[in-house]
């Protein structure tokens, strides 16, 4: 696993931050705007590397593809013998949106074809597999806020079919002025640190990052002598077909997708240890996900939201989540919900206030979308795997 | 598994609606519309025809979209529609995936605007909503209430080769019964100006396929074809999808009724094509009627999918530069079996579907 984000350049620095109850969101400082929201950059990230070609995003997807290599005990030979996918989401890396591209064409009719070369030969997916030099099935998904969920999902899918012996999976997007300024038209931009599941909740702060799972077929894990002590167990996908922009008001897709997840892991709902909830601070989002939750796994689950440390980060947010699920279920331990503090009457679940002991085998992640959709996945540690 | 294609949709240059394409595929090139774009150069495009996207009864549902969406969900219904499938089919058992290119860009170029002109805390908060990727398959989704499976992909290569991969599993592990699976693109203004830029326009008007030529011509066009995938038959089935690869390119095991080669300009270098002319039977290429498109491969795939189950070849459109070549030269009736289709990359890649007639 490997991540990045405003917690820390790795996922050990993010613990570090988990383990502290530490977030530092700040002032805007990688682009000009005229909105006072605070957001979650990714500090002390230099993204000048040229084959990059100033790409943040895909410099952020390879800083966390390259931890995950290395905590999968993989190097760039590996990858070059095996059959290799690479399964990326993303929102900003998917979109032809220079601003300084589309002022220059305004302004005199004309413009420079640099960003849009970037964008044609910079689909993230390809981009990551060029750079490691490899031949792999690459697809770049562009699903919102679950993209990196859903990329996961489809990597595990690329795995059960026999299409790839290694899939590096997840999400990736920088912060960029489209969203910033549309989620604020939406009103869903929080002017204080967001405060997910708090009853008092404004809506989301943007955030950035990636966050890289590498996962391998179980016979090429076994023909190297690695023996990982987690597994993605199941995964679920289904769309609310409601609206464009609202959850459907009973969790509708959000709920077919965790019985999937549970079905296809052959799991019981008392069996999930814990919840990292999509959980993004806004008012509908988090009052449709906990009533979710709590009517499948009870109102004493433990669940968190880690967007309190990293913010919105869209279309990373499911590849990041689904790395701190298993860092939590790894480490044995969960971070207090930061941000959380009075309870919604109306959400019966209560989202964890202090550094919580975990005992189980398997837990949750869950990515709610733009568009209806919503993706679970199920973690969970390997048999005989220490817990 | 070998899914069955038993639904299509389309909005193309030819039209709306399987009719539309195969009065199109009958009659043959036709020359590309003239634009002149705000510098008063000239661009020749093949675009919707107008009216193309005008339906009382759909366009209730999709009122507020954007154009994009609009497409998408115009072949998409039409596709299930085609498909007649039962009324009480359970709609939580219907996967989706739509794939695109470039995406929503005319909606984001929109809302780059807004930024730029009202600044960026006054913009609109319905045309940021309709900028985001996944915005055509949410409109696809909630118009036939679609509750299984939705995925959008965006990228320039092979984006719907993808996404057959994935349909074709998702059937094949029971997580759906039927998935419709498409993609689409769009035109516009600014996009235009990036065709004129990057692009070379043929004088004549005619993108030429089998010219094979290190500097092609191209032509954008615009459009979205939808295909419904089950796992079994029905007696409308179009064709049995066979293979899907994205790889280094080898020849077909075996040599195809028909080889569609998908040259339309869009890559720098269309030399490599030549490579796959002794793999075939016959060869066509449909370019010409549908514009140039990084991500056209489900338009070239109708027209075959329409081929495999009238049995009928309809002749190749544009002929120069191929005196050598066995193509489809007349449209006539022929006991296909095996239709091919190849894109190329610029890294050196081939996507290739490998369709079969139904039965």
């Amino acid at each position: 696993m490997g991540a990045v984000s405003a917690p820390g350049l790795t996922t050990s620095e993010a613990l570090a931050s988990f383990r502290a109850a530490r977030r530092e969101p700040g002032r805007l400082t990688l682009f000009e705007s005229s909105l006072d929201l605070p957001v979650f950059e990714v500090a002390r990230f230099d993204a000048a590397h040229p084959y990059s070609d100033g790409v943040r995003t895909l410099e952020l997807a390879l800083h966390a593809v390259r931890e995950a290599l290395t905590d999968a005990a993989l190097d760039s030979g590996a990858l070059s013998s095996a059959r290799v996918g690479v399964c990326l989401g993303t929102t900003v890396a998917s979109q032809l949106n220079d601003l300084a591209f589309y002022r220059s064409y305004k302004t005199t009719g004309s413009a420079p074809m640099a960003p849009v070369r970037r964008y044609l030969k910079g689909n993230l997916a390809d981009a990551v597999a060029a750079h490691f030099g490899i031949q792999a099935l690459t697809v770049t998904v562009t699903n919102a806020c679950s993209s990196g969920a859903d990329a996961i999902a489809i990597g595990a899918q690329w795995i059960n079919a026999g299409l790839c012996d290694l899939v590096l999976a997840g999400g990736a997007d920088e912060l960029n002025l489209v969203p910033l300024s549309g989620f604020h038209a939406l009103g869903l931009g929080c002017p204080f640190p967001c405060t997910p599941f708090d009853k008092h909740r404004q809506g989301l702060n943007l955030g950035e990052g990636a966050g890289i799972v590498v996962l391998e077929a179980p016979a090429h894990a076994v023909a190297r002598g690695h023996t990982p002590a987690l597994a993605l167990y199941g995964h679920g996908t289904a769309c609310d077909a409601h609206h464009l922009t609202a959850p459907h008001p009973e969790g509708r897709g959000l709920r077919a997708a965790l019985y999937q997840a549970l079905a296809l892991a052959g799991v019981r709902p008392e069996e999930i240890a814990f919840v990292n909830a999509h959980g993004t601070g806004t008012q509908e989002n988090d009052l449709i996900e906990g009533n979710t939750l709590a009517a499948i796994f009870g109102p004493s689950l433990p669940v968190l939201s880690t967007k309190g440390y990293t913010g919105h980060t869209l279309g990373a947010a499911g590849g990041l989540e689904a790395v701190f699920t298993g860092l939590a279920l790894r480490e044995g331990w969960l971070p207090p919900s930061i941000g959380f503090s009075e309870q919604d009457e109306r959400i019966p679940i209560t989202p964890l206030r202090e550094h919580t002991e975990i005992h189980g085998r398997f837990a949750l992640s869950t990515s709610l979308a733009f568009g209806g959709n919503n993706t679970a996945l199920l973690l969970g540690f390997t048999k005989g795997a220490a817990q | 598994m070998t899914p069955f294609l038993n639904g299509l949709g389309i909005v193309a240059a030819t039209g709306r609606g399987i009719n539309s394409l195969r009065s199109a595929l009958q009659s043959g090139w036709r020359p590309p519309v003239t634009i002149t774009l705000p510098d008063k150069c000239e661009l020749p495009v093949y675009p919707l025809p107008s009216g193309a996207l005008e339906d009382k009864s759909l366009g209730r549902k999709v009122r507020r979209s954007d154009r994009l969406s609009k497409m998408a969900v115009f072949a998409a219904a039409d596709a299930l529609d085609d498909a007649q499938l039962p009324p009480d089919l359970d709609r939580r058992r219907i996967g989706l995936i739509v794939t695109s290119a470039f995406g929503s860009h005319t909606t984001t170029f929109q809302f780059l605007d807004e930024i730029l002109t009202y600044g960026d805390a006054a913009v609109s908060p319905t045309v940021f909503s309709h900028s985001v990727q996944n915005a055509a398959a949410a409109y696809v989704a909630s118009t036939l209430d679609l509750q299984g499976p939705t995925l959008t992909l965006t990228q320039v290569h092979f984006a719907f080769h993808h996404a057959l991969l994935l349909a074709r599993q998702w059937l094949a592990t029971g997580q759906c019964d039927h998935v419709l699976v498409g993609g689409m693109d769009e035109l516009g203004s600014v996009m235009h100006f990036i065709c004129r830029s990057l692009l070379r326009s043929p004088m004549d008007g005619k993108l030429r396929p089998f010219a094979f030529a290190k500097y092609p011509a191209a032509i954008p066009g615009e459009g979205s074809a939808f295909f419904l995938l089950s796992g079994t038959p029905q007696p409308g089935s179009y064709a049995r999808l066979e293979e899907i690869t994205t790889a280094p390119w080898s020849a077909p095991a075996k040599a195809p009724d028909l080889h569609i080669l998908e040259a339309d300009g869009t890559l720098a270098d269309e030399s490599g094509y030549a490579n796959f002319t002794s793999v075939g039977a016959q060869f066509a290429a449909y370019a010409p009627l549908f514009g140039s498109m990084p991500g056209g491969t489900p338009l070239q795939a109708a027209a075959a999918a329409l081929m495999l189950k009238e049995l009928v070849c309809f002749a190749t459109p544009v002929t120069d530069g191929a005196s050598a070549l066995p193509l489809c030269r007349a449209t006539a009736p022929q006991p296909l079996a095996s239709v091919h289709l190849t894109r190329l990359h610029c890294n050196g890649t081939a996507g290739q579907i490998q369709l079969l007639a139904p039965f």
